[in-house]
């Protein structure tokens, strides 16, 4: 258990820029989680916290030690693979082992560990198997297993969870999720699925191009996101996004027809172009309401209702409304914002409001 | 598919059995043979019912040769094949699992050169390289020596080509959740590689056995002492220039005893074989 600070780490390849400089202090205990689309180095900011690769630039400290030049080994972590990574050969309990028999560990406590990390994950009748006879969920906790009778100081999750099917991936977030809080050691956790990103993190890093777009708690990071990006990476369906430019009184008027007020005014900066961002959850019908759209195709959820519709200008627009409304195709509706609306500079990608 | 006809199966049958009938015909001879006096194999006596002199022609064979030619007893030569096509089939299986796991897992200057160097020494057979060879073997004075019989061959590009192909199958992961696991290079190579190799191994040894067991022409030019002879060796010297002057029953029974090792090596390792198959997943 400890706290990890990654300061400023940079890596390239040759002329390549994966990561421009990522910093971010992780607390005792907390469940961090790095999301982002492929190719946006998420991967390769865990391979170098773990020590598989070396950064640039940068430094990263796992308690009070500076193991930025320390081996895998040698940095006091566990990690959990997205194919698992369990020797084929070895039996569960072998498998879970053999982290502790290179580290000389006798083999009473060996025995000892294997054993409570079989009964958390509920192993025990496994323990004797070999990988290929057990299912994905059950690989998936022996990985886990491995991980925890190490008694690291962190956990390292490389997308643990893609290989397994929609209904165990339910199943193991939470599990894993609630092994964490149990042990209360710090975590790593890489994936491109925003829903176990919002779902598992104390915090989220949402990575994009090597770069941190924003750093904050789920809740945070959906009700106030600082970019263009996170507006549409969190939150499903994703954010509306209408282009649009300032008034004289500091409200919006969208290139599609509406005039949108803002509940604080932006000042000074009257023919700035800006995106206007909407969440398709906070739009209501209202007679006469300020979007105007036509619908184009429905999904019924039960609990809440998509609405796949086109603005007067051709613009497309999701909306999720109420399962109780009944809308079909070629409907014409008119909704109105709910909550705060979001607006970014439509150059710099940036929150204005 | 389900098939009934009842001719095809007939036709199919019979091109397999005279297929069978073809190959296992002269191994039979060879197994009448060894029990007939050699006068009677001469002129054509060996009937379908083994002879008398079986138990005679094996002892014989094993411990005194060819009584008319030249007089090695098939023990020695059997051992001599034995430590040959061994020395040779595990020498070549460790110096090729060593270097494939060179060039896949570590990088260094010249790995692709090595690699090439390696790849490129498949096109020269050793029938090509074998006077040179020869010369090499002559000035380090280890003509009439098992060294000599058995490190010019053990240098192999085909295993070292296999066993890389099989190493590049190996999910990277492993490598690094052996690192993470405390595993350093050897230790990985010990407890990791070399168990999902097992497989490749069994297989590459039983090609390499045989393969040592039939080499006739490098020992052919490396021994000229009688007590260096390996078996394959031995049964051509023993064959004189007419009949009168070969020893045919010794002759055939020493074929029967040089053909006993590779079988049972192939029965021994094909266990090993299929346990390795059925436990392997990576």
């Amino acid at each position: 258990m400890a706290q990890v600070t990654l300061d400023t780490i940079r890596k390239s390849f040759g002329d390549t820029h994966i990561l421009h400089g990522i910093s971010c202090a992780i607390r005792d205990g907390e469940f961090i989680v790095v999301v982002g689309p492929s190719g946006c180095g998420k991967s390769t900011l865990l391979r170098i916290v773990a020590g598989l690769e070396t950064a640039t630039s940068g430094s990263i400290t796992i308690g009070d030690r500076d193991v930025t030049k320390l081996e895998p080994k040698d940095r006091d972590i566990a990690m959990v693979f997205q194919n698992y990574a369990l020797y084929p050969h070895m039996s569960v309990a072998d498998n879970m082992a053999y982290g502790l028999k290179n580290r000389g560990m006798p083999k009473a406590e060996i025995d000892i560990r294997v054993k409570q990390a079989a009964d958390i994950l509920q192993l025990g009748p496994y323990l004797a198997r070999k990988p290929k006879q057990l299912s994905g969920g059950q690989r998936q906790r022996v990985a886990m297993g491995r991980a925890i009778v190490r008694e690291p100081k962190l956990f390292l999750f490389d997308e643990p969870l893609s290989n397994l099917d929609a209904k165990l991936r339910v199943q193991m977030r939470v599990e894993i999720k609630k092994l964490q809080q149990r042990l209360g050691v710090t975590a790593l956790y890489v994936t491109h699925d925003q829903v176990e990103a919002m779902t598992m993190a104390d915090r989220l890093i949402v990575l994009k191009d090597g770069q941190a777009e924003q750093i904050g708690a789920p809740l945070e990071l959906y009700a106030r996101p600082e970019t263009i990006f996170v507006a549409g990476f969190i939150g499903s369906p994703a954010m509306n996004l209408l282009p649009g430019e300032i008034t004289e009184g500091g409200a919006v008027r969208l290139t599609c027809g509406p005039t949108l007020e803002l509940i604080e005014p932006i000042p000074n900066s009257a023919g700035r172009k800006v995106l206007l961002g909407v969440r398709p959850e906070h739009l209501s019908v209202r007679p006469g309401g300020t979007f105007a759209l036509t619908v184009d195709l429905v999904e019924a959820l039960g609990a809440d209702t998509l609405v796949y519709a086109t603005l007067a200008d051709g613009t497309a627009f999701t909306a999720r409304l109420d399962g109780a409304q009944v809308v079909a195709r070629g409907d014409n509706l008119a909704l109105s914002p709910t909550q705060a609306l979001h607006v970014f500079d439509a150059e710099t990608g940036k929150r204005v409001n | 598919m389900v098939e009934n006809r009842p001719l095809a199966t007939f036709f199919a049958h019979l091109v397999l059995i005279i297929g069978v009938v073809i190959v296992t015909f002269p191994i039979l001879f060879t197994l009448l043979a060894s029990t007939y006096d050699s006068s009677d194999v001469a002129s054509g006596k060996v009937g379908l019912l083994p002879g008398g002199m079986g138990l005679e022609n094996y002892w014989l064979a094993l411990t005194a040769g060819a009584r008319t030619t030249a007089q090695n007893p098939a023990a020695q030569m059997l051992l001599n094949s034995a430590i040959m096509a061994v020395t040779i089939a595990v020498g070549k299986i460790i110096i090729s699992l060593l270097s494939a796991y060179a060039v896949v897992y570590f990088r260094f200057p010249g790995r692709m050169l090595c690699f090439w160097a390696i790849f490129l020494t498949l096109m020269l057979p050793v029938e090509v390289r074998i006077l040179p060879t020869y010369k090499v073997i002559a000035d380090l004075r280890m003509l009439d020596s098992y060294a000599g019989l058995t490190i010019p061959l053990i240098a192999s590009a085909t295993a070292t080509l296999l066993f890389r192909q099989f190493f590049m199958t190996v999910p990277p992961e492993l490598v690094e959740a052996a690192k993470i696991d405390g595993a350093g290079p050897l230790k990985f190579f010990r407890d990791i590689l070399l168990p999902l190799s097992v497989t490749n191994i069994a297989a590459l040894f039983v090609i390499l056995f045989i393969y040592g067991w039939n080499q006739y022409l490098w020992p052919l030019l490396i021994t000229t002492s009688g007590d260096m002879d390996t078996v394959v060796i031995g049964m051509k010297k023993m064959i004189g220039g007419d009949d009168a002057q070969t020893d045919w029953g010794i002759v055939m029974a020493t074929t029967v005893l040089a053909m006993l090792p590779p079988i049972a090596v192939i029965v021994i390792m094909q266990r090993w074989f299929v346990k390795g198959l059925v436990d392997q997943e990576k």
